[in-house]
């Protein structure tokens, strides 16, 4: 073996390649345990990701750290990738809309018209309900299965864009939070006019309506008995 | 003579640390040694400390030390096989980890609970103790351990699914030294008779 060492060192600077290839562990570490990036595929979160009206599919940064250190930061509102239940090998992106101890709404295909979601689990819904196999179709997921949060969109430019806002504002809002987090966005955002006010409002508006159907801490107002006792669609 | 030339490779691999500048050197070398073995007990091996009653007896109370093998092909069927020890991580505790026995694959009819140890205490599905059958959904497995009567298995939080489990059990290594595989045999009744 020395004999093609001392080959390949005569021929190629072996030195550097092996000194990059020493922090390949290191890297594959960090993108695991730390932070990714990732190329977003499919539909089932649009608008957000991959809209109608691009070309490329979105490139987004993942953040690996809240799912192995400290998986109850994360909020509703939140966008996550996590471990297809029913295909371990697939991984999914969706938004989380209810947690644990919440009543929730359910759509077509669920069994069930109203599931309060168990300790530990979360109700994950893509933003686009037609084409997205979330939980309505298997049900609340354990916060075990969350891979990452996506914390922003890296490409293309022009959406380029922390996620962070007016999804979390608008669940403040429903849990009945005085909405701090609201109004100290409308203090950031209203500072810069145009286009970024109208995506954050459009936002808004569309989180709003989307989380009607949580009802956060299991608040049964508006929820008759006789509706919860028939359950089954 | 093997030795020296394992010894002269690796001095060409891992050279000695330059005269100045030995702090960076070290924490260069530490930082790659970390991605290596992260690297390796992702995706290779692992050696895990089992604690717990829950695997009576086929480990006792006391800590033992396992090794599990993480390749993430062996822990899909047809490679994962009933009655195989798994490593997964918990439904209800995102941070812990539980070894249990794999006792339903996906499709699998599964009794919940033969001795009736949930009964009335608010098990998965509220089971009736020794009649409730369920069947396993896709992408998930039963989990249960060898002590029933201590362990929060299946019966409790439900079929675990597959993305959970993360390592299988083959070797106890500490306090006493022997493989750990799969106990079951394929009986040959027929139900009828």
């Amino acid at each position: 073996m020395s004999f093609y060492y001392s080959f390949l060192r005569s021929r190629f600077r072996l030195r550097p390649i092996i000194d990059t290839l020493a922090w390949v562990p290191f890297g594959i570490m960090f993108t695991q345990v730390g932070y990714s990036v990732i190329n977003i595929k499919g539909n089932s979160m649009q608008p957000t990701f991959n809209p109608e009206s691009s070309l490329r599919k979105d490139m987004v940064l993942l953040n690996r750290f809240v799912a192995w250190w400290d998986v109850t930061q994360l909020k509703r509102g939140d966008v996550i990738t996590l471990r297809d239940p029913t295909n371990p090998d697939l991984l999914i992106t969706k938004r989380i809309l209810a947690l644990e101890g919440d009543l929730v709404r359910t759509l077509p295909p669920y069994p069930d018209t109203y599931v309060r979601i168990p300790p530990s689990h979360a109700w994950v819904e893509g933003d686009e309900p037609f084409r997205s196999s979330d939980s309505n179709h298997f049900g609340p997921v354990s916060l075990s299965l969350v891979d990452a949060r996506v914390e922003a969109i890296l490409w293309p430019l022009d959406r380029m864009r922390v996620l962070h806002g007016a999804w979390q504002a608008a669940a403040e809002e429903r849990e009945g939070k005085r909405g701090d987090e609201l109004e100290r966005l409308i203090a950031e955002v209203g500072k810069r006019p145009g286009r970024q006010y109208a995506i954050f409002w459009k936002e808004m508006e569309r989180a709003r309506g989307r989380m009607q159907r949580v009802y956060v801490h299991g608040g049964m107002e508006g929820v008759g008995k006789q509706v919860l006792r028939q359950g089954r669609r | 003579m093997a030795t020296r030339w394992a010894l002269n490779s690796l001095r060409y691999f891992v050279p000695s640390p330059p005269p100045r500048g030995k702090l960076l050197y070290y924490t260069k070398r530490t930082l790659q040694l970390c991605g290596l073995v992260w690297c390796i007990e992702h995706w290779f091996f692992d050696l895990r400390l089992c604690v717990g009653a829950s695997m009576l007896p086929t480990m006792r109370c006391e800590p033992t030390l396992a090794l599990a093998l993480m390749y993430p092909s062996l822990l899909r069927p047809p490679s994962l096989k009933l009655g195989d020890l798994v490593v997964a991580r918990s439904p209800t505790h995102p941070r812990k980890e539980v070894c249990k026995r794999v006792i339903g694959l996906p499709g699998d009819t599964v009794c919940v609970d033969p001795i009736g140890a949930v009964r009335g205490h608010g098990g998965w599905e509220d089971a009736k103790g020794g009649k409730e059958h369920v069947v396993v959904p896709r992408g998930h497995v039963w989990l249960a351990g060898d002590n029933m009567s201590a362990s929060v298995d299946s019966r409790m939080f439900g079929p675990v699914s597959l993305g959970l489990v993360r390592g299988k059990i083959v070797f106890r290594i500490w306090p006493n030294w022997g493989p750990l595989g799969n106990t079951f045999h394929e009986l040959d009744i027929d139900p009828d008779v």
